[in-house]
């Protein structure tokens, strides 16, 4: 019997923000594909079905036969790769790798970001968030972490233009109950 | 009006000894008995294929053998295991008119793709062939994606302002006049 499990979360809205801007972007030429938390991989299993890559390079913080198993914010912090795709579909927050991934950016790229809510008690925005805000040095009581959320994505958004990259375009699908799904497509700013 | 009951039994049968029906209009892909098997295979019968009493030869060579109206894939499938046969008290004229439309009448209703894709996504299959095919229903539900404004926000200034609890109410109407100022953004909260 094979034995089949999937991570399909919202799998629908995913993939139609990845479909959305492959076609746009990468029908040309194949792209370059960073998966940063690849789970099962369903995601890209099924995109590469329809549109070719040229080279995909699924990580996770899980250990998995024959997968290298790593914070890809690390990989991301390392000035000199060359992805035209990168695709942070993480449980919780994004933002480190957004932070990670803006002064590396060299060329044109498509990004994809799963956002968790934050929750109502106990959660937090994330250091990122706070420092994108202003907020980086002021101690938030707990109650206004997960409203201050909500408010906090233009923010964190409006970091690439202080890394001197230009936000082309940028869609979202429909959130479901637990994340927002966000597509962006980014370039260098023309000097 | 009073529906009438045409099942006469359920009987146990080896699926091999049914007789198939020469009117059968159904032409079974391979896909279909893949995916039917692989139901089959994971979650067994939960349904009876449908027959009638139908005779065969004449005088003392004359039998009778259950004739198959719905299901001539599962028995096909099910080979020479024994299966569950609602045996139907239905003329041979009344067996075609179910054999006509028993299938066609499922297949008026239509599909919300939205409701089945949350259905299927809900679902994890053993077998790979059935979790393709409830990955199928998945992505069949129609995405609408939207515009993210991506306006610069304003750079702010903030304030964190501690008023003990008991005498919120003197400063209240400052607090939500406050928060009506155009870009504003007002949060309140008690110290838990």
């Amino acid at each position: 019997m094979n034995k089949t499990k999937t991570d399909n979360s919202n799998l629908p809205a995913k993939l139609a923000l990845r479909r959305y801007f492959l076609q746009k972007y990468h029908a040309t030429q194949p792209p370059d594909v960073l998966d940063c938390c690849q789970g099962d991989g369903t995601i890209w299993r099924r995109l590469r079905e329809r549109f070719p890559v040229r080279t995909y390079w699924g990580v996770d913080k899980k250990q998995k036969r024959g997968r290298l198993k790593i914070d890809s914010v690390e990989i991301l912090q390392q000035p000199g790769w060359r992805y035209d795709v990168i695709d942070v579909d993480t449980h919780g927050l994004p933002w480190k790798h957004w932070e990670a991934l803006l002064p590396n950016l060299a060329g044109p790229a498509s990004v994809f970001l799963t956002i968790g809510f934050v929750r109502t008690r106990g959660g937090s925005i994330g250091a990122e968030a706070r420092e994108a805000m202003g907020l980086g040095g002021l101690k938030l009581p707990r109650g206004f972490q997960h409203r201050l959320h909500h408010v906090s994505l233009p923010y964190c958004l409006a970091r690439a233009g202080d890394h001197g990259l230009e936000i082309v375009e940028a869609m979202e699908a429909p959130p479901s109950t637990n994340a927002r799904y966000i597509g962006l497509h980014l370039r260098p700013r023309a000097v | 009006m009073a529906i009438k009951n045409r099942i006469k039994e359920l009987r146990i049968v080896k699926a091999s000894d049914l007789r198939p029906n020469a009117k059968n209009w159904h032409d079974h892909t391979d896909r279909q008995r893949q995916v039917l098997r692989g139901l089959l295979d994971e979650l067994g019968f939960a349904g009876a294929v449908l027959a009638r009493e139908a005779t065969k030869g004449r005088g003392k060579k004359k039998t009778v053998e259950l004739e198959l109206i719905d299901g001539h894939e599962r028995a096909e499938i099910a080979g020479d295991d024994e299966i569950p046969v609602l045996v139907l008290d239905v003329t041979k004229a009344e067996a075609d008119k179910l054999l006509a439309t028993f299938d066609r009448v499922g297949q008026l209703a239509e599909t919300n793709d939205e409701k089945l894709s949350d259905l299927a996504s809900t679902i994890d299959a053993e077998i790979a062939v059935l979790q393709e095919f409830l990955d199928e229903m998945i992505l069949a539900a129609p995405v609408k994606l939207g515009k993210l404004s991506t306006k610069p926000p304003p750079k702010m200034s903030w304030v964190l302002l501690g008023i003990p609890t008991v005498r919120f109410g003197e400063v209240a109407e400052t607090v939500l006049e406050l928060g009506q100022l155009d870009d504003v953004i007002l949060e309140t909260t008690i110290d838990e």
